[in-house]
C-alpha cells in the first residue's frame, strides 16, 4: 500500500469517526425534540442537527462517498422541513430520519462501484417524498446521481472512491432549487416564542451550488457556512491514540518506581547523616574531656592532640552541617517529585477517563429504534451519565449494554396492547442507572416488563440437559436465573430480529469479566427484571490486598475481598467432605489458594491460626487460605505483555518500587476454579476431616482434683482440654481462643456456672457453643435452673459417670463415639 | 467541463493559501480533510533497500547452548533484575520482569525448544526483543561478541531440530551457534498463553 493510499484510508477512518459523532448528535437532538422540547429550544436543536447533516454531506462528498452525501442531503432536507412543524405532525418523518441515521455508517462502508443498497435508496426516496409532501408544489431536492463508471483498476471492496481522481461531474447540473421558504405557520413565531428566542436563526438561504465528485449536484445553504448556533467556545484538541497514552502511562509507572528508589537513597543518606552526627558527638565529648584535662600537666603532645581533635571536630561539624542541608534539600526535592509524579499519574489517568454519558447518551435513540423494529413502545431513562470511567472500560461496555437493551426490548417488555391489558402504561420504561459503590460503579438496567418466566427457564434447562428430572424441581430462583448466562441458552423458540439466538448473556458476562467486573440478574414476576453490572472505577489503579502463598507474593483487588479472618484449624468445618468456615453464621467453602493456583502448599496449618480471605463476586463466595496477609497497597495495574495474553487466575501485574513485579489475581477465575474442584480435592486442601485436630474443650472448675479427673477423662476420649479455675478466667479464654465445648462446675467463687452459661448465651459469637454443667447440685430445681441458663446438659457429680459425660459431649459435637 | 476545472483550480488555490497561511478550516470539513490528506500524501518516496550479505548478530549462551540473534531484532540488553514467577504458565516462561514500565515475560530458550531437561540457574542477562506484536525478554547466562555472519556461510537448520526451533532458525554456524530469527520466534502463535477456564 502506498503512502498515498494509507493517508487516504486514514482520512476515511477520520470521516467515519466524525460521521458517527454527527449521527449521534443528530439522533440525540431528534429524540429531545420528539420528547417535547419547546418551540425555541426545538428550533435551536433542529438548527444544530441541520448543520451536522450539512457537514456530514460536505465531508463525505469531498472524499467521494456519494451515497453518504445523498443520504446526508436527504436528512438535511428533511430536517429543514420539520423545523417549523409540531412534533406530532412530523412523527413519520422522525421515524424516517432515525432510519436514515442508522444507515449512515453502512453507506460509508459501501464500495464506490456498488449499487446503493436497496434500503438506503428506499429511505432516501422516502425522506425526499416526505420532505416534499411537507412543501406542496416544490420538487424534491434530492440530486440525481449518475452511477459512477467502473474504476480502471478495481479497488478493494471497502475502499471508497479517491477524490484525487474524481469521476467527471454530471454535465447537466440539477435544476437549481428556489430558496427554501417555510410555511408561515412554521416561521411566524408567537409572541411568546419571540420572547423566548429573540435570536432565532433565520431560515437558511439557498445560494451556492456545489458539485461534488460522484455526488452530482448538491444544494447547500449559504447561511450554513456560518454557524447557525452561537459559536461554542472550544478548546484546542488533539486526537491521541490510546496506545500512545498507554505508553506514556507505562513511563509514568517507571517514574514512580524511580521515585521510590529515590526514597531509598534518601533513607541511606539519612543513615549516613545519623552516623556522622554520632561521630561528631563522640569527637565533641573527646574534645571536652581533653579540655578538662589538667592544664598544668599538659605536654606539647597533648596540646597538639587537642589542636588536631579540635580541627577534626570542626571539619566534622562542617561536613555534618552540609550533609544535613543536603538531606533537607533532598527531602524537599523528593517531596516535590512525589507530588509532581503523583499529579502526572493522575492527570494521565484522567485523560483516559470519560463520562459514562459518552456511551449512555446514545442509548435512548437505540432503544427507541429497537422498540419500533419489534412493535414495542419503549423509552430509556438514563441516570448517572456524569460518572467517569476509563476509556477502555467505556469502549468495552458499549456492546454488553446494547445487548442487554436488545434483550430487554425484545423479550423483557410486553407489546403496548398487552401492557394495556395488564394495567400498565402502553410505553414501557427502561431505566439505566449508574452509581458509585465504593471502589466500583454499579450499572443497573431495569425494565417494567413481566419478569423472567422461571418455569420456561426450568423447562428449557431440562430440554438442554442443564437440569434433570431430580434437580429441576429443586432449582431455586437464583440458580434458574444463573442458567440464563449459559452458552446458547434461550427461552425463545424462534429467533427474533433482535434476540433469541442464545448468543447473548454468556457473551455479555464474558465481556464484563474481561473488565474485571461482574453481572447478576434479579427478576420479579409481573414487575420486571433488573440486570446489575459492577465494574471497577478504574482499571489502571487498584487497591489491593497483598498476600503470600507457596513462595509467591500476590495482590488481590480489595473490591472482591469481603472479609479477612484468622481461623484456627479447629474452626474449620467438614461439610460433605468439603472444608468450610462460618462467615456470618453461614458455612463458606474454604480452599487453600495454593491449590487454586496449582502451586506447592507445604504450609502446616494444624496448630496456628491461618489467614483466610473471603472473596466474592455477585452472589458467589469462597474463603481462601493463605500463608500470610502482608498488607494493603494501591497499585498501578498493568497488563502482561504478549505472549502471556490470558493466564488463568492472573488479572495482571504491577511494578513495585524496587523494580520487582507483583502479580494481581483474578477473583472471578479463582471462584470458577473453586467451583470446578471436586469434594475430595477440597477436603484434602484445608486439612480435611482426617487431619482435623481434636475438639477443644474448656474445662472450668475451682477444684484442682476435679479438674485433674475430668481432664484425664476427656483427654482419654480424644478431646484437647484447657482447664481454668473460675468463670472469669473462662470468659477471658473464650474471648481469646476458639473452643468446641465448655464443661463447667456450678459452685465456684465469683461468677457461678449458671451465670457463666447465661453470659455465654448472651454473647453472639458463643451463642451456639455447647455447655455441659457438671455439679454436685443435683436437685430438680438446680437442674431446671441450669437448663434455663442455657446449658445443653446437666450432669450431677453424685452420679458422675465419665462415659456419660463423654457420650454427652460427643452427642453435642456431632462426633462419633 | 471547463467550468468544473476552473472551480477545481480555484479550490486548490484557496486550499494552498489556507495551508500556507495557516488558516483554520474547522468550519469547512471538506477543505480540512483535503488539507490533512495533502499533508499526509506529501512525503518522500520509500527507498528500496537491498538485503545485505552479512548479518550483524549478538552471540549469547544459555544452559551451555549458543545462540546468535540479529542486532536488528534486539531492543535492549542488560542485567536481569528480579523475576516474578507466574503460576500456571509453561516452564519455558521463567516469569515476568519490569522493563521500561512494562511487564514482560522472560523466556528460557533451551526449555522452550525442549533441548534442556533440567531447570537451570537463573540467567544473569536479559535480552529484550521488540517486534510488531510482542515485547519479550530472553534469558542468557553469558553474552559473547557481536559478529558479522556471512549469509552464505550459514548451514540450514537440521531436520532433527525440534519443530519450533527449525521454523525460526536462520542457520547454524560451524561453532554450533544457532542463528535465530528471534522476533519471528517470539511472535509464533504456539508460544501464546491464552488459557481460559472451561
Amino acid at each position: 500500500m502506498s503512502g498515498d493510499d494509507e493517508a487516504f484510508l486514514l482520512l476515511c477512518a477520520t470521516l467515519r469517526e466524525e460521521a458517527a459523532e454527527q449521527v449521534e448528535r443528530i439522533g440525540a437532538v431528534l429524540l429531545e425534540v420528539e420528547r417535547g422540547a419547546d418551540g425555541a429550544r426545538a428550533r435551536a436543536l433542529l438548527d444544530e442537527a441541520f448543520r451536522q447533516a450539512h457537514n456530514l454531506k460536505g465531508a463525505s462528498g469531498s472524499l467521494g462517498f456519494a451515497l453518504t452525501a445523498r443520504l446526508a442531503h436527504a436528512l438535511e432536507t428533511a430536517l429543514g422541513e420539520i423545523r417549523g412543524l409540531p412534533p406530532k405532525k412530523a412523527r413519520s418523518l422522525f421515524d424516517l430520519l432515525h432510519q436514515g441515521l442508522g444507515l449512515v455508517q453502512k453507506t460509508l462502508d459501501s464500495a464506490p462501484g456498488q449499487d446503493a443498497p436497496l434500503e438506503v435508496t428506499r429511505v432516501i426516496n422516502q425522506l425526499a417524498s416526505s420532505s416534499a409532501s411537507l412543501r406542496p408544489g416544490r420538487p424534491s431536492a434530492i440530486p440525481t446521481v449518475p452511477k459512477p463508471p467502473p474504476p480502471a483498476e478495481a479497488p478493494a471492496p471497502t475502499e471508497p472512491p479517491r477524490p484525487a481522481e474524481p469521476t467527471p461531474a454530471p454535465t447537466t447540473p440539477a435544476p437549481a432549487q428556489p430558496p427554501v421558504s417555510h410555511s408561515p405557520l412554521a416561521h411566524e413565531p408567537t409572541a411568546a416564542q419571540h420572547a423566548l428566542a429573540p435570536r432565532a436563526v433565520p431560515p437558511p438561504e439557498l445560494a451556492v451550488v456545489e458539485e461534488l465528485p460522484d455526488a452530482g449536484t448538491i444544494l447547500t445553504h449559504k447561511a450554513l457556512l456560518a454557524p447557525a448556533m452561537p459559536p461554542r467556545a472550544t478548546e484546542e484538541s488533539l486526537r491521541v491514540s490510546t496506545k500512545k497514552l498507554g505508553a506514556l502511562m507505562a513511563q509514568v509507572g517507571e517514574l514512580l518506581a524511580a521515585r521510590l528508589r529515590t526514597d531509598q537513597r534518601l533513607s541511606e543518606l539519612k543513615a549516613i547523616l545519623s552516623f556522622e552526627e554520632d561521630q561528631l558527638d563522640r569527637r565533641s565529648a573527646l574534645r571536652t574531656s581533653l579540655h578538662d584535662y589538667d592544664h598544668s600537666a599538659r605536654d606539647p603532645f597533648v596540646e597538639r592532640l587537642m589542636q588536631a581533635v579540635g580541627e577534626s571536630t570542626e571539619g566534622h561539624k562542617e561536613l555534618t552541617r552540609r550533609l544535613r542541608e543536603l538531606v533537607r534539600a533532598f527531602e524537599a526535592d523528593a517531596l516535590q517529585s512525589t507530588i509532581l509524579s503523583g499529579e502526572l499519574q493522575e492527570d494521565i489517568r484522567r485523560i483516559q477517563t470519560f463520562p459514562l454519558a459518552s456511551v449512555l447518551d446514545t442509548l435512548p435513540r437505540a432503544v427507541r429504534n429497537m422498540a419500533r423494529e419489534v412493535g414495542r413502545d419503549a423509552e430509556l431513562d438514563v441516570q448517572g451519565g456524569e460518572i467517569e470511567l476509563d476509556k477502555k472500560v467505556l469502549e468495552a461496555l458499549k456492546d454488553p449494554l446494547y445487548h442487554l437493551l436488545r434483550n430487554a426490548v425484545d423479550h423483557g417488555i410486553e407489546a403496548p396492547n398487552e401492557r394495556a391489558n395488564a394495567g400498565k402504561a402502553p410505553r414501557a420504561t427502561l431505566r439505566l442507572k449508574a452509581e458509585h459503590r465504593g471502589d466500583s460503579i454499579a450499572i443497573t438496567l431495569s425494565d417494567d416488563g413481566p419478569g423472567v418466566d422461571l418455569d420456561a427457564v426450568r423447562q428449557r434447562a431440562l430440554e438442554r440437559g442443564l437440569l434433570n428430572e431430580r434437580t429441576a424441581p429443586q432449582a431455586g430462583e437464583q440458580q434458574l436465573l444463573e442458567l440464563l448466562f449459559s452458552s446458547g441458552f434461550t427461552t425463545r423458540r424462534k429467533v427474533g430480529a433482535l434476540s433469541g439466538r442464545g448468543v447473548g448473556l454468556d457473551a455479555v458476562r464474558a465481556n464484563i469479566e474481561e473488565l474485571h467486573g461482574s453481572i447478576s440478574l434479579q427478576s420479579r414476576r409481573g414487575h420486571g427484571t433488573t440486570v446489575t453490572i459492577t465494574l471497577p472505577l478504574t482499571i489502571y489503579v487498584v487497591h489491593a490486598l497483598i498476600i503470600r502463598v507457596g513462595g509467591y507474593e500476590l495482590a488481590i483487588p480489595i473490591s472482591s475481598v469481603h472479609r479477612i479472618m484468622r481461623v484456627h484449624p479447629s474452626e474449620v468445618l467438614d461439610v460433605e467432605q468439603s472444608s468450610a468456615v462460618l462467615v456470618d453464621g453461614r458455612p463458606i467453602a474454604l480452599i487453600p489458594l495454593a491449590t487454586l493456583l496449582g502451586v506447592a502448599d507445604d504450609k502446616k496449618r494444624d496448630s496456628e491460626r491461618m489467614g483466610v480471605i473471603v472473596i466474592g463476586v455477585g452472589e458467589q463466595r469462597c474463603a481462601i487460605a493463605v500463608d500470610e496477609i502482608v498488607g494493603d497497597q494501591t497499585v498501578l495495574a498493568k497488563n502482561l505483555e504478549p505472549p502471556l495474553i490470558r493466564i488463568p487466575n492472573v488479572a495482571g501485574a504491577t511494578i513495585r518500587g524496587d523494580g520487582s513485579v507483583l502479580l494481581t489475581l483474578n477473583p472471578i477465575d479463582l471462584l470458577r476454579r473453586a467451583s470446578s474442584l471436586g469434594p475430595s480435592q477440597a477436603a484434602s486442601m484445608a486439612g480435611g476431616a482426617s487431619r482435623r485436630p481434636k475438639p477443644r474443650v474448656l474445662l472450668v472448675d475451682d477444684s484442682f482434683t476435679t479438674r485433674a479427673l475430668e481432664r484425664s477423662v476427656l483427654e482419654a476420649a480424644g478431646f484437647a482440654v484447657v482447664a481454668v479455675a473460675d468463670a472469669e478466667a473462662a470468659l477471658v479464654e473464650l474471648d481469646a481462643e476458639w473452643y468446641d465445648a465448655v464443661v463447667s462446675d456450678v459452685s465456684m467463687p465469683g461468677m457461678n456456672g449458671f451465670d457463666l452459661c447465661a453470659t455465654i448465651r448472651k454473647t453472639d459469637r458463643l451463642r451456639s457453643l455447647p455447655v455441659v454443667l457438671v455439679t454436685s447440685l443435683a436437685s430438680d430445681a438446680d437442674r431446671r435452673r441450669g437448663l434455663e441458663a442455657g446449658a445443653d446438659a446437666y450432669v450431677a457429680k453424685q452420679e458422675f459417670d465419665h462415659e456419660m459425660l463423654v457420650a454427652k459431649l460427643n452427642e453435642l459435637l456431632g462426633r462419633a463415639a | 467541463m471547463s467550468d468544473v476545472f476552473q472551480r477545481l483550480r480555484e479550490s486548490v488555490s484557496a486550499l494552498e493559501l489556507a495551508i500556507t497561511e495557516g488558516v483554520l478550516l474547522e468550519h469547512r470539513p471538506a477543505d480540512r480533510v483535503l488539507a490533512a490528506r495533502t499533508e499526509r500524501i506529501a512525503r518522500e518516496p520509500l527507498r528500496i533497500e537491498r538485503t545485505p550479505d552479512t548479518l550483524a548478530c549478538m552471540v549469547f549462551e544459555r544452559s551451555s547452548r549458543r545462540y546468535a540473534v540479529p542486532l536488528t531484532s534486539l531492543s535492549e540488553v542488560g542485567a536481569l533484575g528480579p523475576v516474578a514467577h507466574v503460576p500456571g504458565v509453561p516452564d519455558a516462561f521463567l516469569g515476568v520482569a519490569a522493563r521500561r514500565g512494562r511487564v514482560v515475560s522472560i523466556i528460557d530458550l533451551p526449555r522452550l525448544f525442549g533441548t534442556a531437561a533440567a531447570a537451570a540457574a537463573k540467567p544473569q542477562w536479559l535480552i529484550m526483543v521488540a517486534s510488531r506484536e510482542v515485547v519479550c525478554g530472553v534469558g542468557a547466562d553469558e553474552l559473547h561478541d557481536v559478529i558479522d555472519v556471512q549469509r552464505d556461510a550459514l548451514a540450514r537448520a537440521m531436520p532433527t531440530f525440534p519443530a519450533l526451533l527449525q521454523r525460526h532458525t536462520l542457520g547454524v554456524l560451524e561453532d554450533r551457534t544457532v542463528v535465530l530469527n528471534l522476533s519471528q520466534l517470539l511472535e509464533d502463535r504456539t508460544l501464546r498463553v491464552e488459557e481460559r477456564h472451561a
